[in-house]
């Protein structure tokens, strides 16, 4: 009867900032991600030094003995790299994910709406997709018309569209199974009325939670494509590449390698941090399962 | 009455498919007509196939199930009309009203625009007109403060103010034919005389034809000329109800009868139909309800009787009924 809303609001002990640590994945994913954001968007505009600028003189320098982070074996500030990498990162996700996402909701709901060999017939493609791991289509890809972030992103968006076809296909079948559709079609409303007005609104706690979480993955798959030189070709910074440049210095300069791996792994942390959060919030039943 | 009945079934069967190829019948030689601007109701205990008939006549059945027979609109045969002309006469000709008010609502559309949007699709309104038609709908089935509630989400009701909206979504478009579906079973019996009370008067005022399916021979007689007795997917007693409920004809409206609780208790236990409504895969030979029926002779299990009607504008299933006629 209530909403969920309700219970929250209920508890008077948990008011202004201190309801967030209530949901604490949230709080925390969402910090991460928001700072992450902040930093990308900055480096549009500022960084500490031009992020391609060499200055040898200054090559191979600890964190904070030459600038904030350090610098590489060319002299690059470290700092300005991982800004622009993070920009780099995020935005090739970002695009990813939404291609991948939108084509594979259209292809779950499609398959949800008219069942029978529509469905089977999307869903066993899906399955197909599914199984070709994104660095092959990758460098499948990146032989065919040169790798770079276009590359890269149709890699990772394939990818995702099975993800999406499954999860939205599974969770929009659920909705056409409700009494309020039955009385839609009663109402003479066609599948496509139906799946735009029922079924994506009641869907959508669920792309939005497996959106962010694909995020995450999405940013650790372009990293692993940049690592093998199938990402964004030099001189951009991209965290993948700054970790395969490092391999050589691990033993005289571990920071080249350990900064944009935490990098990495903090952003794919705050993503699936706030994926989870997220679901706790939008779709309480849910609570406690394993994303993924 | 020469024209042509508002809705009229003939020869109506649904069949299940089960796996293997076979079908098990569940609907079985129905038939009624049914006026414009007349109301029937439809009583028979749960399981006797009352909520498939109403699907069928809206045309729709789950996907295993399939109909054969006529189910005439206006003289048109729905079971062969195309999903797309269905989907026209849908919420236009006919509207519909379900059993379950708690889920039939969009929880993530306002309940304006769930009353508002078959204005806009099926007559071409713009939003703001039927969203202003929406609240004077709200107002219609008497809910309070109908222009604030028109923005709320259905969560945020009672059942009895769901069901108002769904009456409110059915009643839009003035459908010619309005369903009702057991309307009432959700809720609880002072917002049920209400919710009654609304219907009653709008189907009046608006002059549409009203089909209600009910297990409550109560709802019924208080809101139907004409009734129709089911049970086990056959007819097995129609006519007009005052005449029903004074002189039924067939044993099992005699039972459904006798089974009403009575307000002046004659303290013993309440009277019931011996056993229960058997399933559709194992019904008796011959007659459906000769194995509950008190009346029941041996011929009852030979064959099973055919439908009899009388010049009264009565007709009846039963053994009893086909001798009286033949002498």
């Amino acid at each position: 009867m209530s909403a969920p809303a309700d219970k929250t609001t209920a508890r008077p002990a948990a008011s202004g900032p201190w309801r967030l640590l209530r949901r604490p994945n949230l709080t925390i994913g969402g910090a991460i991600i928001l700072v992450l954001v902040a930093i990308a968007l900055l480096s549009l505009v500022w960084t500490p030094l031009p992020p391609a600028k060499m200055q040898i003189i200054h090559k191979l320098k600890p964190p904070l003995a030459y600038g904030l982070l350090g610098t590489d074996q060319f002299g690059r500030d470290i700092a300005s790299m991982l800004m622009v990498g993070a920009w780099n990162s995020l935005s090739t996700a970002a695009v990813a994910v939404t291609l991948g996402g939108a084509a594979g909701t259209a292809l779950g709901v499609l398959a949800a709406a008219r069942r029978g060999l529509t469905e089977a017939f999307v869903m066993r493609a899906n399955d197909v997709i599914f199984a070709v791991p994104p660095i092959l289509s990758a460098m499948m890809l990146g032989a065919m018309i040169g790798s770079g972030r276009f590359t890269a992103i149709i890699a990772i968006a394939v990818f995702m569209v099975p993800v999406f076809a499954r999860v939205t296909a599974s969770a929009a079948r659920q909705i056409w199974a409700r009494d309020y559709v039955l009385a839609a079609r009663g109402a003479g409303k066609g599948s496509l009325l139906i799946t735009v007005e029922h079924v994506l609104p009641n869907i959508s706690s669920q792309i939005i939670v497996q959106a962010t979480i694909q995020l995450g993955l999405a940013i650790l798959t372009e990293a692993g494509l940049s690592f093998l030189g199938l990402g964004m070709p030099p001189p951009a910074p991209t965290w993948g590449r700054m970790l395969a440049d490092a391999q050589t210095y691990l033993a005289t300069a571990p920071w080249l390698a350990i900064l944009p791996g935490l990098a990495i792994a903090l952003t794919v942390f705050g993503f699936n941090m706030l994926g989870d959060g997220l679901r706790d919030l939008l779709d309480p039943r849910e609570k406690g399962r394993m994303g993924g | 009455m020469t024209d042509t009945p508002l809705l009229s079934v003939r020869d109506l069967s649904v069949s299940i498919r089960l796996g293997g190829g076979s079908r098990m019948p569940i609907l079985t030689d129905m038939a009624f007509d049914l006026d414009a601007g007349d109301t029937l109701g439809v009583v028979g205990e749960s399981g006797s196939g009352k909520s498939l008939l109403a699907l069928s006549i809206m045309g729709l059945l789950p996907g295993v199930a399939e109909a054969s027979g006529t189910i005439a609109l206006a003289g048109e045969n729905l079971l062969d009309a195309s999903e797309e002309r269905l989907c026209s006469i849908r919420g236009d000709r006919i509207g519909m009203i379900f059993q379950e008010p708690m889920t039939a609502l969009n929880p993530a559309m306002t309940i304006g625009d769930q009353i508002a949007e078959g204005l806009v699709w099926h007559r071409g309104l713009f939003w703001r007109d039927a969203r202003a038609k929406a609240v004077d709908l709200l107002d219609q089935v008497k809910m309070p403060d109908a222009r604030r509630r028109a923005g709320t989400y259905p969560h945020e009701m009672s059942g009895g103010q769901r069901q108002r909206v769904g009456i409110a979504i059915a009643l839009a478009l003035k459908p010619a034919l309005l369903i009702a579906d057991e309307p009432t079973t959700a809720l609880d019996v002072t917002v049920q005389a209400e919710v009654l009370d609304i219907l009653d008067d709008l189907a009046r005022e608006y002059g549409m034809a009203l089909l209600l399916v009910s297990h409550d021979l109560g709802v019924i007689a208080r809101m139907c000329r004409r009734m129709l007795v089911m049970y086990a997917g056959r007819r097995m007693e129609d006519g007009e109800t005052r005449d029903v409920l004074t002189g039924p004809r067939n044993p099992y409206t005699r039972g459904l009868i006798a089974a009403v609780p009575k307000r002046i208790s004659d303290g013993g236990r309440l009277a019931t139909i011996r056993g229960r409504v058997p399933g559709f895969d194992q019904l008796p030979p011959g007659c459906v309800f000769s194995n509950r029926c008190p009346d029941v002779i041996d011929a009852c299990h030979a064959g099973e009787p055919g439908w009899t009607s009388s010049a009264d504008g009565r007709g009846v299933r039963c053994i009893r009924a086909e001798e009286e006629e033949k002498q």
